[in-house]
């Protein structure tokens, strides 16, 4: 049975998550388990997780971070988020957001799905570090609001950073699972669940239903653009008009300064959450100015209040849409990073009237969630089920501008609908059809997914053709389409063109490019270290043959000999438990030179190793 | 309505659903257009217990969910995929009285010619006015009004409901009697244009 691991790809952090022998727990422990999702580009390439966090100050132009709220999105629809973040956002082509780094010319320009690529690799190479074995599969969740395009923007990130997807799942069905599945739960085994998810980015609400090995999502709501970086950029701002108050002349549009101010509003926003109020001090180098003062949680709750009413929005609707009354929910489970915040705990606490369940750590539920779903892809358990929804309707354009639904929002999936499409001129042998996804009347409101052409009608009359079209909506929440001509029985063949996502071909050529490519797999960097390692070996040998003429027999030394041959042979294959096999054999003849007071300090990192 | 039981195409065992077999686990090749009620596995008619559908439901997508397939052959994979969409879309077929008498009245009409735009005797007079007094309503959005005609609406739309197991019985004991069948539809089309009156009104 081949591992599948779960990862939490979150705005702030990144976790990975697999089933123990013990149980299901996070991947590496304590600091070690969590990667910062932050990178910064430096001469050597990119830096991941608590090293490029540290350079969020000290080169604040080549650090990002927040990418998750770029996946899948255009310039348009970030709005203010773009201006606030302190890193460069430019429009490429079909306006594919890039980030760009670099002070001056020439530039860097990376998709979101390539720099989340990076932080993914990173989390595999820790894990697979961890674990001791090589990572290729993984479940990864998203927010259950996520539309297609975040979602194949996802997958695609996955797929740069040589991960085969076993599932993308939403984050509050993993969270459910992990409490669902808790040996030591007190959630009940049947009943309805709300689960709230706040993290750095994104808010979700669902309502699950639990009965016996099912969970089945009834409804699900949210906002992909709502989380604790807004409790953050409204701390910014309170700052800036506190300093600006004394010193009206300030200006803090440049990266350095951008940052600083996140920084501070971050550790206000933690530190608020464990007393009522904090001192707080910045000091911007450039401008030559130090301010300090005086944060309160009134003020803190004050800003974040608004935020926070409009999740609790999310939350009547999503109970509306289920036929569902908050006395209804038995249990209320809480998610996310911004959860922890007494203020949302007040608010959440009062509108569903019961406390909610806080026993995983709100940090790791998902990961771990995740981790059980990818334990059962990969055959370990079959002991639940979990049925998810689509969150959003999916449809077609029709005359006039409006959004024909063929998929509506929270069907469970996988799902496949029909829609029967014509020609309106004779010998027409083409169809365009543009696909939408939202729960509005026009598509003006809905959002523009891509569009797909109906190639190859055989030529007839106008309106004889009868061309199906099959939607199909995967377990992944993920949409395909195909085609065939019902008359003759020809299949119509699809090209879909996506708004926001990467091409296969785009994708296939970041992974060309990307420098890193050739040790992405986790036998090739074992490989390449093993090598290294056999060849330091072998000068450590030829420095110390004299000694080894001394203290050991011919026979011995032969064999000494005729193992490194052995080992040279296996560093010209491509099997690095092979390379390592025969390197403890050499390890072992080495053994009584290593023991002689000059072979020790070269040849110990091979008895270390063996 | 009497309908031949298909065999599983590994040990000839009776299927309960068409697309598994519970005797030895295995999927089930299924036509294009498979009946829903094979699908879950009970006899085409409107009589459905909605707790029994529920169970067969649940017990069906723990053997065909492709969570089960994740290292299957990949035409087994898709199978299960295309086995368990179609599951979902028998399951909310099925599940709502309404939709139910649709998806029935086009499996047993399908050789007769229906009226499909037919609606009940002075309906749409009925309609006209509903929807003068919605218009009004909206416009000057008093929601105790709005809530009571919504109320009233849904109270009409049950009313249709409720007629729908009566006709489908006389139907069994007649089963080619077209009558009935328009009768059928002519309910049905009243509650669409019910229920498009009902979205009007916001929550």
């Amino acid at each position: 049975m081949r591992r599948i691991i779960g990862i939490d790809l979150g705005t702030t952090n990144s976790l990975s998550a697999t089933v123990f022998d013990e149980g299901p727990e996070v991947i590496g422990e304590g600091e070690n388990a969590v990667t910062p999702s932050v990178l910064s580009l430096s001469n050597s390439g990119w830096l991941v997780g608590q090293e490029a966090q540290e350079r969020r100050i000290s080169d604040p132009e080549n650090t990002v971070f927040s990418i998750k709220r770029l996946m899948g999105r255009n310039l348009d629809e970030l709005g203010e988020i773009a201006n606030e973040l302190p890193y460069q956002i430019v429009e490429g082509q079909r306006k594919l957001l890039k980030v760009r780094i670099g002070e001056s010319e020439p530039y860097k320009d990376f998709t979101p799905q390539e720099l989340s690529a990076e932080i993914l690799k990173k989390v595999k190479q820790r894990a697979e570090k961890s674990l001791g074995e090589s990572v290729e599969k993984a479940v990864i969740t998203v927010p259950a609001y996520f539309d297609d395009a975040q979602r194949q923007a996802t997958r695609a990130a996955a797929e740069i950073a040589g991960l085969e997807v076993a599932r993308i799942i939403n984050e509050p069905t993993a969270a459910a699972i992990a409490y669902g599945l808790d040996e030591k739960r007190d959630l009940q085994k049947d009943g309805l669940v709300a689960v709230y998810d706040l993290g750095g980015g994104t808010f979700d609400i669902s309502i699950l239903k639990l009965s016996g090995k099912i969970f089945k999502v009834i409804a699900t709501h949210g906002n992909t653009q709502l989380g604790g970086d807004d409790f953050d950029q409204a701390v910014v701002e309170t700052l800036k008009k506190r300093i600006q108050h004394e010193h009206p002349e300030a200006e803090f549009d440049d990266p350095e300064s951008k940052q600083i101010l996140k920084k501070t509003a971050e550790s206000i926003k933690i530190e608020l959450s464990f007393s009522p109020e904090t001192d707080y001090s910045l000091e911007f180098p450039k401008l030559d100015l130090l301010f300090t003062g005086v944060f309160k949680v009134e003020d803190f709750e004050s800003l974040i209040t608004p935020m926070i009413e409009q999740t609790l929005v999310s939350c009547s609707h999503v109970l509306k849409e289920a036929k569902l009354s908050t006395a209804q929910i038995d249990e209320v489970v809480l998610v996310g990073g911004s959860t922890v915040i007494p203020g949302v705990r007040k608010k959440i606490e009062s509108f569903f009237g019961r406390s909610p369940h806080v026993a995983i750590d709100p940090y790791k539920v998902v990961a771990i969630g995740a981790g059980i779903q990818g334990h059962l892809l990969a055959g370990g358990r079959r002991d639940f089920l979990l049925l998810d929804v689509i969150p959003l309707a999916l449809g077609i354009e029709t005359l006039g501008g409006t959004f024909s639904k063929i998929i509506t929002g929270n069907t469970t999936i996988p799902i496949e609908e029909n829609e029967t499409f014509t020609t309106n001129v004779d010998d027409q042998t083409s169809i365009d059809v543009n696909i939408f996804q939202g729960e509005r009347e026009l598509i003006k409101d809905c959002r523009a997914l891509g569009q797909f052409k109906l190639l190859g009608i055989p030529p007839m009359k106008a309106g004889l053709p009868l061309v199906e079209v099959m939607f199909r909506v995967d377990a992944n929440g993920i949409l395909t389409v195909s085609a065939v001509e019902k008359r003759s029985g020809k299949k119509a063949e699809i090209e879909v063109i996506p708004f926001h996502g990467l091409t296969q071909f785009e994708i296939e050529r970041i992974m060309e490019d990307s420098f890193e490519h050739a040790i992405d797999d986790f036998n090739e960097r074992q490989l390449i270290e093993f090598r290294q390692t056999a060849e330091r070996v072998f000068r450590g040998i030829e420095q110390n043959w004299n000694v080894a003429e001394n203290s050991l027999s011919k026979l011995d030394r032969d064999e000494i000999r005729k193992q490194m041959e052995v080992v040279r042979q296996s560093m010209k294959e491509q099997d690095s438990q092979a390379l390592k096999a025969q390197l403890d054999v050499l390890g072992d003849l080495t053994r009584p030179l290593a023991d002689t007071a000059i072979g020790r300090s070269i040849l110990a990192e091979l008895q270390d190793d063996a | 309505m009497a309908f031949e039981q298909p065999a599983c195409r590994v040990c000839e065992f009776a299927l309960v659903s068409r697309l598994f077999c519970f005797s030895c686990n295995a999927l089930q090749p299924f036509p294009l257009e498979v009946d829903f009620f094979e699908v879950l596995g009970f006899p085409i008619s409107f009589e459905i217990k909605s707790a029994e559908l529920e169970e067969r439901y649940q017990q069906l997508s723990l053997e065909l969910h492709p969570d089960f397939y994740g290292s299957a052959p990949e035409a087994e994979k898709r199978l299960s995929e295309t086995a368990t969409a179609v599951l979902n879309t028998a399951y909310n077929t099925l599940r709502e009285p309404t939709s139910r008498a649709g998806y029935l009245l086009h499996l047993l009409a399908q050789k007769q010619k229906l009226d499909e735009r037919s609606l009940p005797d002075g309906f749409l007079g009925e309609m006209f006015f509903l929807q003068e007094a919605l218009d009004e309503l909206l416009e000057s959005g008093n929601a105790d009004e709005l809530s009571g005609m919504r109320d009233e609406m849904r109270k009409r739309q049950k009313d249709i409901e409720a007629d729908y197991a009566p006709l489908f019985k006389r139907l069994k004991d007649h089963p080619e009697d077209s009558e009935i069948l328009q009768q059928l539809q002519t309910h049905l089309n009243a509650e669409r244009y019910l229920r498009r009156l009902l979205g009007r009104i916001p929550a």
